[in-house]
């Protein structure tokens, strides 16, 4: 895809070894920022998480215009996109009364006040959301497919294959190569799981790290 | 990392410890040395915005409160307010204004109670026939006679009660205040729950428990009355156990990874933590709502074995096991607005009465054999009462108005003055006007109870300074507190 090669061409020009060295040592010297030495650490906003999830698993629907998504409570009383839309956050309605509960959960605007500026918070709510929740899972296991059928098969052996998903994985979430610690973990965690006994394990454990991958901090913040 | 122009503070330079180590030690530092934490480092800033258990601005009486809000105004006359004049003159045509809110069906005819109230306790405090569980806890209550919104109907006087300003929506609530300012006693629980009735929202739905302008994370967390009771809080059966202990393991592992590169990031620690109070909340939460494991006699006590009080009363007990576990604001709410008796007030007053009166009365006589009433302020009350006269005919289907002029709620606990009445309205119970106590008055109160200062909590948004009671007139009511 075209924003994924220009993705990579950013990533190879930031990849640049002295220049990582010289930020890392800047933020380390000036770690309050005083000196705008780097560029602060931000927390992706509530439809920048949701649309880069569906972007991810392949589903974020970017078309433009038009009536905007309707929201509906759903059997548990969450608010939700109407039939599993995966139109932008954009589209979705905002209705006073109903807060689609995932946007709301990452602070988006309270409809009934104005909002000056945003707050971003983190809670014990949001993870749970992002532990548990019918959404990320579902997404997880959408992204784990794409990386299964986008990996080129190169081996038999499962903890192989494993470790080229992995590999694949963190250049398409994390737009970086795996490192070789890196790489080791997945190893370890690969042969825990793939022993605890349960039906469908390749698919269940490639979704269960993709899952980790998109609620981990390298993923919900840009620096 | 000492190459920095400037001084640094300690929060600084633990802040910039990368290590797991130094997590800890904040979170341990902050929670013991709260002083620090409780002033915002520069002028416009607010508090910072997480749940760190803080200190408040002076010595405490309570640390949690238990509200239970009753939604459409109860009655005050039949109820917590015994008026003899207004049963002497019964039937007879009222000569004071009234604001109806039904007109329709008004009529100035007042309307003496059709029930009994007899004097209890050492206190002497009358109460009506209709709570005869309360009647026995009056020794350990303060019932105020002389609250006041000024305003007849349900909404505009509920969020005066929940954020500070009469009709006003978008503010955090009281709860939401308690949460921002003194943080959480639990690693382990939301510090500000709501109990949910299975009849559904109360009136206003979700901005009872609204945190406004604040971070969602100062809301109240939803306990629903069904099953799932907290949203997202259990994996799906094949992500439990073992799997998610290696999942969250391999999450930690890249977390501090990419906190070693970005040092001094605190959020980043804080979302860390964050994790890990998910997953003990997971057990932590499960346990707290359990409540089979109650010995019989207090089971009992709050009615869970009799049909009609079963389901208040598990609630009222759930929030005592939140209090006992350091869940700072619990509250109660009735789907609806069940004391809301336009018509066949006979009936329906009585009925309401039964679901709520033992399981209100156990819960007060529970925190204190457990010795949790004193720092436990328990809260009864709705947003407004009723008007002395009769709304429609005066028979069976009689019922009475809208009336926020004058009306009754009762507190315990948590340094309130036991075996006491407060203020008084005028002879037939229409307007408080001995001692009026507004809903900003009753906030600054509960807020002082907690060790703050109502004009020292301040929040920036909208490019303002934002109070819980918006710096408009409130008074501690200090006649209701009890002398430390």
């Amino acid at each position: 895809m075209v924003t994924e090669a220009h993705a990579q061409i950013d990533h190879d020009f930031l990849s640049v070894p002295a220049i990582i060295t010289r930020s890392q040592a800047a933020s380390a010297a000036d770690s309050s920022n005083t000196l705008y030495s780097h560029f602060p650490l931000q927390r992706l906003e509530a439809e920048e998480i949701r649309d880069v999830i569906l972007h991810l698993s392949g589903r974020l629907d970017v078309t433009p215009y038009g009536p905007p998504v309707l929201v509906a409570e759903d059997a548990v009383g969450r608010i939700v996109p109407d039939k599993d839309s995966a139109r932008r956050s954009l589209y979705l309605q905002a209705r006073r009364t109903k807060p689609v509960s995932l946007l709301a959960t990452f602070d988006s605007p309270t409809m009934a006040v104005n909002c000056d500026r945003r707050t971003p918070s983190t809670s014990a709510s949001q993870s749970l959301v992002l532990m548990n929740s019918d959404f990320i899972l579902r997404h997880a296991g959408r992204l784990a497919r794409r990386v299964r059928d986008e990996t080129p098969a190169g081996s038999t052996s499962t903890s192989d294959q494993f470790a080229r998903q992995a590999a694949y994985a963190w250049k398409i979430v994390y737009q970086r190569a795996i490192t070789p610690e890196e790489a080791a973990w997945v190893g370890e965690y690969g042969s825990r799981q793939f022993s605890t006994p349960g039906p469908d394990r390749e698919p269940a454990v490639l979704t269960n790290l993709c899952q980790q991958l998109l609620i981990s901090n390298e993923f919900l913040y840009v620096d | 990392m000492s190459t920095e122009p400037r001084i640094r503070t300690r929060r600084e330079i633990l802040a910039g410890t990368a290590s797991g180590v130094g997590a800890i030690a904040l979170a341990h530092l902050l929670g013991q040395e709260g002083a620090l934490a409780d002033v915002p480092k520069k002028p416009g800033e607010n508090l910072s915005l997480d749940l760190r258990a803080r200190a408040p601005h002076f010595a405490p009486r309570a640390k949690a409160m238990i509200s239970l809000f009753m939604h459409g105004g109860p009655s005050h006359v039949d109820l917590l307010d015994p008026k003899p004049e207004l049963s002497k003159r019964h039937g007879s045509e009222y000569d004071g204004e009234v604001q109806f809110s039904f007109v329709n069906r008004a009529s100035k005819k007042l309307f003496g109670t059709p029930w009994k109230f007899a004097k209890h306790g050492q206190c002497g405090t009358e109460v009506s026939e209709l709570l005869p569980e309360t009647a026995g806890i009056v020794d350990d209550i303060c019932v105020i006679r002389s609250m006041h919104t000024g305003h007849n109907g349900h909404e505009v006087s509920i969020r005066f009660f929940h954020g500070g300003i009469a009709g006003v929506t978008g503010r955090p609530t009281m709860g939401s205040w308690l949460t921002y300012g003194l943080g959480s006693e639990s690693d382990q629980l939301p510090a500000y729950m709501v109990l949910s009735d299975p009849a559904g929202h109360p009136v206003d739905g979700t901005n009872n428990w609204s945190s406004g302008f604040m971070p969602t994370m100062y809301q109240g967390t939803v306990l629903r009355a069904q099953e799932p009771r907290i949203l997202n809080l259990d994996p799906p059966p094949h992500l439990r156990g073992e799997t998610q202990r290696q999942n969250l393991s391999l999450l930690d592992r890249l977390n501090r990874r990419h906190l070693e590169s970005h040092p001094g990031e605190s959020d980043l620690e804080t979302r860390i933590r964050s994790y890990e109070l998910a997953a003990a909340m997971q057990t932590t939460a499960k346990e707290a709502l359990d409540v089979s494991n109650e010995p019989a006699q207090i089971r009992t006590v709050y009615g869970l074995d009799q049909d009609q009080t079963r389901e208040y009363g598990t609630r009222c007990l759930i929030a005592r096991r939140l209090v006992e576990r350091g869940v700072r604001f619990v509250q109660i709410f009735l789907g609806g607005q069940p004391w809301d008796t336009h018509t066949g007030i006979k009936s329906a007053l009585p009925a309401i009465c039964r679901r709520t009166d033992k399981p209100a009365a156990a819960l007060v006589r529970d925190l204190k054999q457990h010795g949790l009433l004193d720092t436990t302020l328990v809260h009864w009350g709705g947003e407004i009462g009723r008007l002395p006269v009769t709304e429609g005919n005066a028979d069976a289907s009689a019922g009475r108005d809208h009336n926020g002029q004058g009306f009754s709620v009762w507190l315990a606990g948590g340094g309130i003055k036991a075996g006491m009445t407060y203020g008084a309205t005028d002879q037939v119970g229409h307007r408080a006007v001995e001692h009026v106590v507004t809903p900003n008055d009753f906030q600054a109160t509960v807020l002082h109870l907690f060790g703050l200062d109502h004009n020292r909590l301040v929040y920036h948004a909208n490019g303002r300074e934002q109070r819980l009671i918006d710096s408009r007139n409130a008074r501690i009511v200090k006649e209701i507190l009890h002398s430390a």
